[in-house]
């Protein structure tokens, strides 16, 4: 199946870049799984950790007027030069089908595509009891890290179980609490969200 | 520090005191041409026309038929497909690397009763006309906006209207050509395809129409004081703006009367294409805002055309809120606007083009270059 574009890059740096869509398109949920491709043979992988719309002048005013009209409402969805904005955190490369949880040897250029993860591309990702990549959302700034950690886990734990693999969630949830057993108000947060999702 | 603020200081108080004086005044002359107004709806409508006729070289209105000092309301939604063009130009400087000249024009086009956006359309054109050189000749600011002007009309005809919806098509700013024609050998020819728009778009029976923000425009005025005086206003003296008379008379959504349009200029247009104009409250009862529209003889003598184009230049403004001007108008300066580091992109891609011809001797002028340099930093 042929795979859709969900994004193209704006700017990027090592650890994470931003990607533009237009606001009418049916764009990812906070904490997908996405791939950028570099080349034939290499694809960086990222984490949707924040969605960002902006307004403008007269987004503003027309905020404040008593009606919309449903064309205006296209109109600045559709025509006007104002991207939906979704910031990507890079956790991830697949090189010559090795995927890797180190960050990316150099990133996505402007304009790079982006296209949404598959169920199947998610559980290879994540499988393996490998969560080597579970440290690049811990050390991220700028993000809801608890909640991008809670809507990954959530994601990546419905398609293990799937996939048949259903102590994946308690297993990625073990290695947070390794990796986080000396920082404890960092910890806590986190666990509070992972009762959340356990919950939903 | 580039202002001497300790001298501008009193300079502002004195400003604002005169300012409210000339309020008072206003007000005052308001009134007593308000009185003439209502005077002159009784007479009739030929003695009115002979009187200002008499005064062919001066700025005035003309009534059109319809009683001078009456309001008109309209009711109902129209349904039709909106047009609306806008363009903006890059004038050339000597003290640019390579003088560009260029015009941008934007067509917005709206099926009102459709839900869908509006579809966009934009043309961009270097103007090149140098035959002594890129470097030698510059295109003047006025033979731009000419051009433009007439691009704007140029993209309003090329639409094609697809169902049977009558069309409204808008522009911004007046339809008569201030201070047109102009003289010489560029602008004679500009002037010409600008009335030749203006024909088909008769001919494809678009409503065409000129929308004008905070006109400075005295032509009632002028009217009232030649129904009055029998001679017009001085020109030392100033007249009291049109639309500050039509605050007075009109109540939110309501038009004026239709005025035709007496100019020097206006011979030019010829019977068709004569260029009237009425005003619109398109404010608040708290808030009156008057707006001048511009519009051309076969949309005045068709009453059913300027109630829809009433209707849709209220509907148009009531969805930019509280500030009320034509959205789609206002998305036409959006598209055509060509901002600053645009212009700046633009040259750079023609300099590269020039330099791939074995060009490169441009550089900006000193001056310029001088004005470019980096203002001081902190380390």
């Amino acid at each position: 199946m042929e795979k859709i574009i969900v994004g193209r890059l704006l700017r990027s740096n090592t650890r994470a870049c931003v990607v533009g869509c237009p606001p009418a398109q049916q764009f990812p949920a906070f904490g997908s799984l996405v791939s950028i491709p570099l080349s034939e043979t290499e694809v960086v992988y990222g984490l949707i950790g924040d969605i960002h719309i902006d307004d403008d002048g007269l987004v503003r005013q027309l905020a404040t007027a008593p009606s919309v009209d449903e064309a205006v409402i296209q109109d600045n969805r559709l025509n006007r030069n104002v991207p939906v904005e979704m910031t990507v955190l890079f956790v991830g490369s697949k090189t010559e089908n090795r995927i890797s949880h180190l960050l990316p040897a150099r990133p996505p250029l402007s304009l790079d595509c982006m296209y949404l993860c598959s169920t199947q591309e998610l559980c290879e990702f994540t499988a393996g009891s490998r969560f080597g990549y579970l440290r690049h959302i811990l050390d991220a700034q700028d993000v809801p890290a608890a909640d991008l950690l809670a809507a990954h886990l959530a994601q990546a734990g419905a398609a293990q179980r799937a996939q048949g693999n259903s102590a994946w969630f308690g297993q990625a949830a073990a290695r947070i609490i390794t990796q986080l057993r000396d920082d404890y108000p960092r910890l806590m947060p986190i666990l509070e969200t992972l009762a959340d999702v356990e919950n939903a | 520090m580039p202002l001497n603020y300790l001298e501008l200081q009193p300079q502002l108080r004195d400003y604002a005191q005169k300012s409210a004086a000339a309020r008072e005044k206003t007000t005052a002359q308001r009134e007593q041409l308000l009185a003439w107004l209502n005077e002159c709806a009784g007479e009739p409508r030929e003695t009115l026309r002979q009187s200002c006729r008499a005064f062919a070289d001066e700025r005035c209105a003309l009534p059109a038929g319809e009683v001078v000092n009456r309001f008109f309301s309209s009711s109902g939604s129209g349904e039709c497909l909106l047009l609306a063009a806008d363009g903006s130009q890059i004038v050339p400087s000597a003290h640019d690397a390579v003088p560009l000249a260029l015009i941008n024009t934007s067509l917005v086009m709206l099926d009102t009763a459709s839900g869908q956006a509006p579809v966009i359309r934009t043309e961009s054109a270097i103007l090149e006309d140098f035959p002594a050189g890129v470097e030698f000749e510059l295109l003047s600011e006025d033979l731009i906006s000419l051009k433009r002007d007439v691009a704007e009309l140029d993209i309003l005809v090329s639409c094609q209207a697809s169902h049977d919806l009558p069309v409204i098509a808008l522009r911004d700013g007046p339809l008569e050509l201030y201070h047109e024609p102009r003289q010489g050998r560029q602008f004679q020819p500009e002037f010409e395809r600008y009335i030749a728009a203006m024909q088909l778009l008769a001919q494809k029976d678009f409503s065409l129409a000129g929308y004008i923000d905070r006109s400075q425009s005295t032509t009632i005025t002028q009217m009232l004081y030649i129904f009055k005086t029998g001679q017009p206003l001085p020109k030392e003296q100033k007249a009291l703006p049109d639309v500050s008379l039509m605050e007075a008379l009109l109540p939110p959504g309501g038009r004026s009367a239709v005025f035709e349009m007496q100019s020097t200029s206006s011979k030019h247009y010829g019977e068709t294409l004569r260029v009237h104009f009425f005003y619109l409250n398109v404010g608040r009862p708290e808030k009156a805002y008057i707006v001048r529209v511009e519009i051309p003889a076969w949309v005045a003598g068709n009453p059913e055309k300027i109630e829809r184009l009433q209707i849709a230049l209220l509907e148009q403004c009531r969805v930019m809120g509280s500030r009320p001007y034509p959205y789609l108008l206002h998305r036409a300066h959006e598209e055509a606007v060509v901002h600053y580091d645009e212009k700046e992109q633009l040259q750079r891609a023609l300099l590269q083009e020039l330099q791939n011809k074995g060009m490169d001797a441009f550089l900006p002028s000193n001056k310029l270059a001088a004005k470019m340099l980096q203002s001081r930093t902190r380390m």
